[in-house]
């Protein structure tokens, strides 16, 4: 039941396997690097909560294929386990973030952090 | 439990793991109880749940002491095959978080009577909030001390939005909220890049294979290497790392949310969120600072310089700002910020003079600042809000004893000697200077000078609210202070603790010395 | 690890994939829109723990935050009716502070954690190419390999990667694991208490006697508003 039938390479029986530069850990790494990035930027500009929080996410995501690509590197689980708690601690997050997120809603009809203001910013 | 334990392949963990986590255990548990108490009790009897809330943190401080007592000789133990390390650091921070939690519970149960909000999930909240901040004291491996420090940080998250029809603490909650997630995902990314570095995510093994990565070594060639090409990662590992404990202290320039999140929030999680949680992420940031990071002082890498600079804007900027704050909340926000400032001053120095500055400054400063906030609690009424500082005007008339209690709590946050807060500043400060003697270096010398100069500066808007409840030219309101015996039992505990650890602090030093030295010998083993 | 053949040709489809999506997440200005581009870096994300031999990982990925978060969030949009909240036909990047600020910023970021990274990386091949750290490991986990049964396929090989992570789940991390459980009671009750009505607590006898008072004609006037 556990055991997913997925082992690479891929045995394409014939098929000619195409020439392309390997790709190894740092490819990986680069890219979740640009990821986080892309949702620091994303947290930064939008002003929707909502939309800032799914940037917060992404964030998290990045963070998961850096986890995911070292754990593959050394051959060792922990990097997996640790992807494994922030997914829990992402999914907890969300359903705590939206409660919030109604309870304003609730108060006050609009998500627009802008809007927020009887706080300082 | 048993079915665990006896496990037909070999056993996952052993009983005596579960009695190292004995007390968040009895916490969780009893939290559990406060939940099924707040469905089956009707509204007017809530109450309840704070009364076993207090029993069941006094049953784990019991377990606590019992555990210190038991295991002293033998620290420290690892358990959970690694996961934590209960040793004399782990023990004090969790007794300071258990002295706080329970001076939250008897400050909060007035407060949320007069809001309307008296609900039992509220304890059941703080006691789990309280678990997260003992694991984070006692997690050796990143793993444990993220689920930690995100417990703590959901409850949070929770517990500021609990009066949740006010507006004022749903924006709170969200900015909270908000930065929060945010900077727990940088932290996360600097602890992804240690765990590339170290292939592990034990604290211990991180820090031996930076104290590997940065020695130099002689390679196949007979060529010394010195191991430069791996700074770059640790490099920006620390930084995100400090990053995203910069905003869980509330350091410049990642102390935005702290003013915000401190006003809206209800005024016993204030509270909580100023003592506990900052501990809480210090433990974290000391933890991870000279178990693991220990060994980049006195490197090309070394992080002094930075937390340093840090510390110096920290400590300007929550003064500054103090100044001229009309909410006493938002005041003692921006207090706390610069407080954050003051301890970081310890991890600056990174000696035991230092270390003992920490814990007992975190120590005295929960006890003050609960007890502050306590008075700010009692001024909360039906149809006050008694949170600026105007509202203190001719308290000294009103409630003499209250007044009184209140000015020493100023006083000792201001430092000023034969109250606690100045034993703090004084471990803190000294911490320093002998670490500039050793090292022989002038901007430690000149941290110090500095931090003393923000020190006298701070007394101003300490000495704001005496000047208000002393001589306020007419009383801000007749009607009478919202007391309990609770709060009015924790306000003097505080108070008790703030002048014996002011005026006869050895037995305490003495403690937090012999507790805290085997983690100054663990950074110190690195070199 | 270094990928080669179709395996690089499928890093490169879903490695696009997902940053082409992620920049769309940001720069949608519909709510909804957002959260489908999500979606799809995630989804993207996922192939590549495949690719990674993360088999686990990457199903519990499309589970629990395509499955349950983004749906999650995809309801929470469209009961609070987000879509009309951004301001109509406004560009994005219209408040020049902060877009300044974060493209310097992420200038930056990219530059360094991109040379930073890279460096790092080749730095740790060197060390433990010098150390021979990986090997034992490396050869125990190709016998591990050799081992492992064949589909009925004849073409792959069935991995054991979820036992693995089953096996070290339940004994090195464990205690995080129990901590899990907390969080997750925690997020319970916070998302509950949160998101209750006033009526529903009347109704439970859960409400302050005078809040009760105030609100009693809105609990009777918004009963069905509020229950919805």
């Amino acid at each position: 039941m556990t055991e997913l039938a997925i082992n690479f390479p891929f045995a394409l029986q014939g098929a000619p396997a195409p020439q392309v530069q390997g790709i190894d850990l740092s490819w990986y790494l680069a890219l979740s690097a640009v990821l986080f990035t892309i949702g620091v930027v994303g947290v930064i500009i939008k002003r929707n909560v909502i939309s800032m929080f799914m940037c917060i996410e992404l964030m998290l995501n990045a963070v998961n294929l850096t986890f995911v690509a070292f754990a593959s590197y050394f051959r060792d689980v922990t990097g997996q386990l640790f992807v494994f708690i922030v997914m829990t601690v992402a999914a907890a997050e969300a359903a705590v973030g939206l409660g919030i997120i109604i309870a304003i809603f609730r108060n006050r009809e609009s998500l627009d952090v802008d809007d927020a203001n009887i706080l300082k910013l | 439990m048993f079915l665990l334990l006896q496990a037909n392949t070999t056993e996952l963990y052993s009983l005596r793991d579960l009695m190292l986590i004995a007390p968040e255990l009895i916490l969780t548990v009893c939290g559990c109880v406060a939940l099924v108490m707040e469905v089956v009790l009707p509204y007017r009897k809530s109450k309840w749940t704070a009364y076993f809330a207090l029993v069941s943190i006094g049953l784990a401080a019991a377990s606590l002491a019992s555990l210190y007592f038991a295991n002293r000789d033998l620290f420290p133990l690892d358990g959970f095959y690694g996961m934590l390390r209960i040793d004399g650091f782990a023990i004090l921070f969790k007794a300071i978080f258990l002295i706080g939690a329970a001076l939250t519970v008897a400050v909060s149960m007035r407060y949320l009577d007069v809001e309307g909000e008296q609900h039992g999930e509220y304890y059941a909240l703080v006691l789990f909030a309280t678990v997260g901040m003992m694991f984070l004291a006692c997690g050796f491996d990143l793993i444990s001390l993220y689920i930690s420090l995100e417990l703590m940080a959901l409850t949070f998250y929770v517990l500021v939005a609990f009066t949740k029809r006010e507006k004022r603490s749903n924006e709170a909650a969200m900015k909270y909220f908000l930065l929060g997630a945010f900077s727990s995902g940088i932290l996360l990314y600097g602890m992804s890049l240690l765990y590339g570095v170290a292939g592990s995510t034990n604290l211990g093994e991180i820090g031996r294979s930076i104290g590997v990565a940065l020695q130099p070594s002689v390679n196949e060639l007979g060529m010394m290497t010195s191991g430069i090409p791996l700074r770059p990662l640790i490099l920006l590992g620390v930084i995100a790392l400090s990053a995203g404990l910069f905003f869980k202290i509330s350091a410049v320039p990642f102390h935005m949310w702290a003013p915000d999140a401190y006003e809206g929030a209800p005024t016993p999680v204030t509270a909580f969120l100023s003592t506990g949680s900052k501990a809480a992420s210090f433990a974290l940031y000391l933890r991870i600072f000279t178990e693991a990071l220990g060994g980049l002082r006195g490197t090309a890498l070394d992080w002094a310089p930075l937390v340093a600079i840090v510390a110096a804007i920290t400590i300007l900027v929550g003064n500054w700002a103090a100044v001229t704050q009309e909410n006493s909340k938002r005041l003692l926000a921006y207090s706390s910020i610069s407080n954050a400032g003051y301890v970081l001053l310890g991890l600056v120095a990174g000696n035991s003079y230092g270390y003992i500055g920490i814990v007992i400054y975190l120590l005295v400063y929960t006890l003050m600042n609960i007890g502050a906030f306590g008075i700010i609690i009692s001024l909360r009424r039906r149809g006050i809000i008694g949170d600026n500082v105007n509202d203190m005007a001719g308290l000294a008339q009103k409630a003499p004893g209250m007044a009184a209690m209140m000015a020493i709590f100023m006083l000792s946050l201001g430092g000023l000697p034969a109250t606690g807060g100045f034993i703090g500043k004084y471990f803190l400060f000294g911490g320093l200077l002998q670490r500039g003697r050793l090292e022989e270096k002038s901007w430690y010398y000149w941290l110090a000078a500095w931090a003393i100069i923000n020190t006298v500066v701070s007394f101003y808007y300490y000495v704001r609210f005496i000047k208000v409840m002393y001589l306020g030219e007419r009383v801000a309101d007749d009607r009478p202070l919202a007391l309990s015996p609770a709060l009015r039992a924790a306000l003097v505990v505080s108070l008790i603790g703030v002048i014996i650890i002011g005026i006869y602090p050895q037995p305490f030093i003495d403690l937090a010395q012999k507790l805290i030295t085997p983690l100054t010998a663990g950074a110190l083993a690195f070199r | 690890m270094t990928l080669t053949g179709w395996e690089a040709v499928f890093f490169w489809v879903f490695a696009v994939t997902a940053l082409m999506a992620a920049l769309l997440t940001v720069l949608a200005r519909n709510a909804v829109h957002s959260a489908m581009f999500l979606i799809s870096t995630l989804v993207s994300v996922a192939a590549l723990f495949i690719l990674l031999g993360a088999e686990f990982v990457a199903g519990a990925q499309i589970l629990v935050y395509v499955g349950g978060v983004m749906v999650l969030f995809l309801f929470v949009i469209m009961l609070v009716n987000v879509g009309a909240e951004e301001r109509g036909k406004e560009a994005i990047f219209n408040r020049t502070p902060q877009v300044v600020a974060s493209l310097l910023f992420s200038g930056l970021l990219v530059i360094g954690l991109v040379i930073g990274i890279n460096q790092g990386w080749r730095a740790i091949q060197e060390r433990d190419e010098r150390d021979n750290r990986l090997v034992e490991v490396q050869v125990r986990r190709a016998q591990e390999e050799q081992a492992l049964p064949v589909a009925a396929t004849n073409t792959m090989k069935i991995t054991r990667d979820t036992e693995r992570i089953g096996n070290s789940l339940y004994r090195y991390a464990s205690l995080p694991f129990e901590i899990a459980s907390i969080l997750l009671l925690v997020a319970i009750i916070g998302s509950v208490m949160l998101a209750r009505t006033i009526k529903q607590e009347a109704v439970t006898d859960d409400l302050d006697p005078e809040v009760l008072k105030e609100a009693a004609p809105l609990i009777t006037e918004r009963a069905d508003l509020t229950e919805g």
